[in-house]
């Protein structure tokens, strides 16, 4: 359920995104499949002509999405870009 | 034996019991702090697929966790009573690499187990699957 909620959340956020839409992962310190899962849907119905973007993965996210070969599919930033707002 | 615990297979009782074996196995045990994630990440596939494919058809299934520290791994066996795993399901041995027009949102689980698992071992008998596998304790960084 947590993986549809944080799906629709993510359709709302970024439905008006004209360009790119940076997710900030920092708090996140544990994910399973299911919640990997839920990321690669928000990607998959971002509007056309925007990209998802990733930043601040713990050790754990990133050992998940580089198993699966997720980071090969989204740009990773280490640090969120300095020239976003802390709330995009 | 280094610990064993019992936990409904529900999405809130397997965040419980993880959060345990974590502290179990961080304050009784010397693997390290990676080799504990390696743990962690490989047991939440497994328990959440026990809750969801094999008790898929009942709210009150039990799943138990044996743990044994083996020096250099820990050694886990997870048995439940629920359905028995398809003959057809197969772990894939690595990740495909994705294509950007059709991109997966399942089958992640399988691909997290099967490569930081070893010695995956399935057996049924008597209405009890029992699962095995060893988590290989990563070195810790010797300092210089």
């Amino acid at each position: 359920m947590a993986a549809i909620a944080f799906k629709d959340a993510m359709r709302t956020a970024t439905q008006d995104e004209t360009g790119r839409a940076i997710l900030d992962l920092s708090e996140v310190t544990f994910i399973d499949s299911s919640g990997l899962g839920a990321i690669v849907a928000a990607l998959k119905q971002m509007p056309d002509g925007t990209a998802l973007e990733l930043a601040c993965l713990s050790s754990a996210v990133e050992k998940v999405f580089s198993l699966t070969r997720m980071d090969t599919v989204f740009k990773i930033h280490k640090q969120l870009p300095v020239t976003y707002p802390a709330d995009v | 034996m280094l610990f064993e615990m019992q936990c409904d297979a529900t999405p809130a009782d397997i965040r419980r019991v993880l959060h345990s074996i974590r502290t179990q196995l961080s304050e009784r045990t010397l693997g390290g702090a990676e080799t504990i994630t390696i743990a962690e990440l490989v047991l939440a596939e497994i328990l959440n697929n026990i809750s969801e494919h094999a008790y898929s058809n009942t709210d009150c299934g039990t799943i138990n966790v044996m743990a044994d520290d083996l020096v250099w791994a820990w050694q886990f066996h997870v048995l439940d009573q629920g359905m028995a795993i398809p003959e057809a399901v197969q772990l894939p041995t690595e990740a495909a690499t994705p294509e950007a027009s059709r991109l997966p949102e399942s089958g992640f689980g399988l691909i997290i187990i099967n490569t930081l698992a070893d010695n995956l071992e399935y057996k049924r008998s008597n209405g009890t699957n029992h699962l095995s596998f060893v988590i290989t304790k990563v070195p810790a960084p010797t300092p210089h």
